[in-house]
């Protein structure tokens, strides 16, 4: 069993929160646009983040295996959302509706056969797996400090 | 509201196993297995985290709940049964002078508003959409 941990504290600067694992920090917010002040990438971006290394460390691992040679790898990330999901419209959902990704190698492997390393790689990897089938999340304690 | 769509760019660095995310004007390092840099799985649990507090800061005064300071604590376990975790434990931390029950009543709004929350407890379509070989 792996486990993981993380925590997200709101500053006290408009909807700015400062995350961190093992105390390596970052700094999340929203844009303008969406009533931040802009001093970071949003939540649903890191998810984006998160996925697309996923995706790399996903094919880093299963390339010796695979006979799959690459000097390097580009995922482009995209994910589709309506504010006014969240912001209160029961007829949108509230999170992304689509994620789409691609992926560029810089290989002397042939079109088919990256087109293969990739299909193994989406069956492989983590995040997608996450994204695509669901995760269980239990809300385990609700304190007053 | 229209349609918005976020864009990101993550690509291999000169270290091997570390990886640059490119978001806007921000960048944030990843990698599995760094003492610098978060694992993806600590980087959705640190989503998730970040997705429910901006939500509570951006919608405390229309549900009339008062605070002074909040954080998130979560952990997440994977059995390998499936590639992915098979759970994700939150544990909120108020500091307010809420009733216990009115807490509770703002986190089911918090969890039924939040756009991470929604996208991993009720799937998200995954389309790959290209496969590009540069020589």
């Amino acid at each position: 069993m792996e486990n993981y941990q993380a925590t997200a504290r709101k500053t006290q600067s408009g909807l700015q929160v400062d995350v961190h694992s093992r105390g390596v920090h970052t700094t999340i917010d929203e844009p303008e646009s969406l009533g931040g002040t802009n001093t970071g990438m949003n939540p649903v971006e890191l998810v984006l983040s998160s996925l697309g290394t996923s995706l790399q460390a996903t094919a880093a691992a299963l390339a010796p295996a695979s006979k799959f040679n690459y000097e390097h790898m580009t995922v482009n990330l995209e994910g589709d959302l309506d504010a006014a999901g969240f912001m209160g419209d029961p007829d949108i959902r509230n999170g992304f509706q689509e994620i789409r990704y691609q992926l560029q190698f810089k290989t002397q492997a042939s079109q088919e056969e990256c087109g293969r390393f990739a299909d193994l790689v989406a069956a492989n990897c983590p995040v997608e797996d996450m994204l695509r089938n669901g995760v269980a999340v239990t809300l385990d304690q609700v304190e007053i400090i | 509201m229209a349609m918005e769509t976020f864009k990101v760019q993550v690509n291999s660095t000169d270290h091997p196993h570390e990886y640059q995310a490119t978001v806007r004007d921000f960048r944030v390092k990843l990698a599995p297995d760094s003492t610098t840099a978060a694992h993806p799985h600590e980087a959705i649990l640190q989503a998730l985290g970040a997705c429910e507090a901006i939500v509570m800061a951006s919608f405390n005064k229309q549900q009339n709940f008062t605070y002074r300071d909040f954080y998130y604590t979560l952990a997440g376990t994977r059995s390998g049964e499936r590639p992915g975790m098979d759970h994700i434990g939150v544990a909120v931390h108020l500091n307010t002078d809420e009733s216990p029950q009115k807490c509770r009543e703002f986190m089911d709004f918090t969890e039924n508003t939040c756009p991470v929350m929604d996208n991993l407890t009720h799937t998200v379509p995954v389309k790959r959409t290209g496969v590009a070989v540069i020589a």
